[in-house]
């Protein structure tokens, strides 16, 4: 794995757009405060999204303790979990609906934009799989909401799963409504966390 | 008579501005708070309507959920001021027992009670999607304003803003 440089590279990129109108945001790459994790961060209009690597272990063991079973733990932290932060600290109001968010695969050439695989479909997973009541609230809660709006202030944190393999690089069309227009931004060559111990994991360098 | 609508509708959009500028949106349905009846740490039964005619400001967290655990010191610092005024403030936990928030607490002494919503009955009855959420509910037991994510509880203009509602 390339090591991160020890300051931030910033890039600044026209958000390729596919569906709607174009969001041009500034995107920066970073390293998290482990020193082992990546993250990638969306900026532009006081609109902010971030989204951080979690490691495959890290999600099973948060949902182990909270009542998971060690297998369907591990189906969700296998599916390429990051950790999502969405802030408005803009005055308009925006509507986020996780439905409308498409994830590119760069492992296949052209792959076709897939839609995320949402709160609902897992819970259905989690009632094949027997995961007990208590558990599944803690699920629900700790994913990122589906659908919300973000008043001026608001902000979010939450788990969101790409479907995707570990260690698996895509694109990530994210998408808005902002004064009546759908607004997507694409936060471009994002990569899935490997399914790897912590430990194995070398340092990418200072934040 | 026009002269006068344009200046309340400038009143009312400054003053909405202002509020937004503080982080709590006011909800413009002022729906009623649902009402509920939870535990706190030491067993004591907490109720909605025990609260009526004193405002009163409802945090939904959890534990696990890092922008909970970041702004609970400034509530705490919040509610040291608020109190003393007659403002009330409960801390609704989500999903969680005794044990995990007593592990939290450690070290810190949160003079608001944290309540015990062990299957987030109530928490699907109040207009929340997102952790931590925070709700403020007028003397009337109406529902007025609302904060999605963490926020500086003891900023000045926000507690401004909540203790006008008395």
């Amino acid at each position: 794995m390339k090591p991160c440089p020890r300051q931030p590279k910033i890039w600044v990129v026209l958000a390729a757009l596919t569906l709607c109108g174009p969001a041009v945001g500034q995107v920066r790459s970073f390293v998290d405060e482990t020193g082992i994790l990546r993250g990638w961060s969306w900026e532009s209009q006081g609109i902010s999204l971030q989204q951080v690597q979690r490691l495959p272990d890290q999600t099973r063991a948060f949902f182990q303790g909270r009542g998971f079973s060690a297998q369907a733990a591990s189906r969700l932290a296998e599916c390429c979990v990051f950790q999502t932060i969405l802030r408005n600290e803009g005055q308009v109001p925006i509507e986020v609906d996780l439905a409308g968010w498409r994830v590119k695969s760069l492992a296949v050439p052209g792959a076709y934009p897939k839609p995320l695989k949402l709160t609902p479909d897992w819970q259905g997973d989690w009632g094949t799989l027997g995961v007990p009541q208590s558990a599944r609230v803690a699920f629900q809660w700790a994913m990122f909401p589906n659908r919300q709006t973000f008043e001026a202030k608001d902000w979010a944190m939450g788990m969101v799963s790409f479907s995707l393999q570990p260690g698996e690089r895509f694109d990530l069309q994210a998408q808005w409504r902002r004064g009546g227009e759908t607004m997507t931004a694409t936060l471009p060559g994002l990569q899935c966390a490997p399914d790897v111990p912590a430990e194995t994991l070398p340092k990418l360098g200072d934040r | 008579m026009r002269p006068l609508l344009l200046l309340g509708a400038l009143w009312l959009a400054a003053s909405l501005a202002v509020q937004a500028g503080t982080g709590l949106t006011p909800l413009a349905d002022r729906p009623p708070a649902p009402e509920f009846s939870l535990q706190d740490m030491d067993g004591k039964t907490h109720q909605l309507a025990s609260y009526r005619g004193k405002v009163l400001v409802v945090n939904f967290w959890a534990t696990w959920c890092p922008p909970c655990r970041e702004e609970m010191p400034s509530m705490q610092r919040a509610w040291a001021q608020l109190h003393p005024q007659g403002i009330e403030l409960v801390a609704i936990n989500v999903g969680e027992g005794e044990e995990e928030i007593f592990a939290f607490q450690a070290g810190a002494d949160y003079g608001f009670p944290i309540l015990l919503d062990r299957d987030s009955a109530v928490l699907g009855r109040w207009p929340v999607l997102a952790l931590p959420t925070t709700l403020v509910v007028n003397p009337e037991g109406r529902i007025l304003y609302r904060a999605i994510g963490g926020r500086e509880w003891d900023d000045p203009e926000l507690l401004e803003t909540i203790r006008a509602l008395r």
